[in-house]
């Protein structure tokens, strides 16, 4: 009988490793937070869950900057080799999103062998939280060598970034995935507003200003977790001056209804709504001089 | 009896090896699969619709002047049976992916933003579909 009962014991054991494989990936989180994050949530989880899936991939950023025409600029990104100051996790995870947006943006202009340096720089954060394994290294290091598979090469970077959000929310990190979000968005609107300056690109400043959107949803994300930390409420903060400055930002939308075509097969929508954006060169500035130094003290 | 409990142990093990093969394959199927019949877009974001449930919303900051594609996908492929509909930030309704007139569901919606803002993706199942995913993604 005893025998039998250590026996079901074991395919208990083993049933469990086999249905849950997240489970295993749980053991090697960093619990320390889950507690913390639970205890100091104002906003519903799914609230928080809802605005991680709302924010843009940086991928999008630097699409726009590339369609503006403007020319690849290597200074304006964090050097890869800054990846060595970074100790904390809070750190860490601001500067995978900062790694994440300048990857987005050296693969978008197909500088691919610039790329790998930034990859090893996003590992050693990814690592650092141990999350590195979501991320298809040698898949992705492959891909940037051969400067053919460029689509290839943005999906799974993109993909791997989505894969680590899902865990961390799932694993009750929902800070770590704010905080990795927020570098990544920091750093995208940090290149765009220097971009735009230089070019004096008046379709830039539009996109620019739309980030309003995107400040308010990660101020209210961020202030959920400002009591974890003094590092949490300084960028709590920022965010919120920032955020004021977007106040002065116009966004009308003019409701003209739609149609839809079939093109290629595809349910094709054809939206005759517009919006427009109405921002001044001077509070581009404004947003550029938060933004440069709101972005100094996250890669610092 | 130790023959009989090491020949049990066995075979659980292989059970649980052709388990975990099979919930590996699986779940890297939904999304690679869908992402490889974006066709000259460029991947976003993947959403989980394996809740046994007919509905799932999710949401998302589109931008104006981009053109986008939400796909359904399937273990077998592309569904029949589900759709999406876009409604903006006021929950105006956009479109959906599927044709009332012709009682057809499209697998994809395509969608050229105009209008910067949030926009909300509601997934619907003529019946409950265990194992869709979605993923959306943007044309560069």
């Amino acid at each position: 009988m005893k025998k039998l009962s250590v026996f079901f014991s074991i395919i208990a054991l083993i049933t469990s490793c086999a249905t849950d494989n997240q489970s295993n990936e749980a053991l090697i989180a960093d619990t320390s937070a889950t507690s913390s994050s639970e205890a100091m949530a104002q906003l519903p989880e799914e609230a928080i869950g809802e605005i991680i899936r709302q924010i843009p991939a940086p991928i999008e950023t630097a699409y726009f900057i590339k369609k503006s025409g403007s020319d690849y600029s290597k200074e304006i990104l964090n050097p890869a080799d800054n990846s060595k100051k970074y100790s904390t996790s809070y750190k860490k995870a601001l500067n995978l999103g900062v790694y994440g947006a300048d990857l987005g943006y050296i693969n978008i202009y197909e500088k691919n062998k610039e790329g790998l340096y930034y990859l090893n720089s996003i590992k050693e954060m990814a690592d650092g939280l141990n999350i590195g394994q979501f991320f298809d290294f040698e898949t992705i290091k492959r891909l940037a060598t051969n400067n053919q598979n460029i689509d290839s090469l943005l999906n799974i970077t993109t993909e791997n970034f989505n894969k680590i959000n899902s865990f961390l929310y799932e694993q009750k990190r929902a800070e770590q995935s704010v905080l990795i979000l927020t570098g990544g968005w920091i750093e995208g609107l940090h290149i765009m507003c220097q971009v735009a300056l230089k070019n004096k690109n008046q379709k830039l400043y539009e996109k620019i200003g739309e980030q309003k959107i995107v400040v308010n949803k990660l101020a209210s994300a961020i202030s959920n977790f400002e009591g974890l930390s003094a590092e949490l409420k300084s960028l709590s903060n920022q965010l919120k001056e920032l955020q004021k400055i977007y106040e002065k930002v116009e966004i009308s939308v003019e409701y003209k209804g739609s149609t839809t075509e079939i093109v290629d097969g595809i349910p094709t929508i054809v939206d005759k709504t517009e919006s427009k954006v109405l921002i001044t060169e001077d509070q581009v500035k404004e947003i550029s001089n938060t933004t440069k130094s709101l972005r100094d003290k996250i890669v610092s | 009896m130790k023959k009989l409990l090491a020949i049990s142990l066995v075979s659980v093990i292989i059970t649980t090896v052709i388990m975990i093969s099979y919930t590996l394959s699986f779940s890297q199927f939904k999304t690679s699969d869908c992402v490889a019949k974006l066709n000259g877009y460029t991947f976003l974001k993947t959403y989980k619709l394996d809740n046994p449930q007919k509905e799932a919303e999710y949401s998302y900051v589109f931008s104006k002047d981009n053109n986008y594609m939400v796909i359904i996908c399937n273990k077998d492929g592309l569904p029949r049976n589900a759709s999406v509909t876009l409604y903006d930030s006021n929950r105006n309704l956009i479109a959906s992916s599927y044709d009332e007139v012709n009682k057809r569901h499209y697998y994809a919606l395509a969608y050229n933003c105009k209008s910067t803002g949030i926009y909300y993706m509601k997934f619907q199942f003529d019946e409950p579909s265990p194992d869709c995913s979605s993923v959306l993604a943007f044309k560069r």
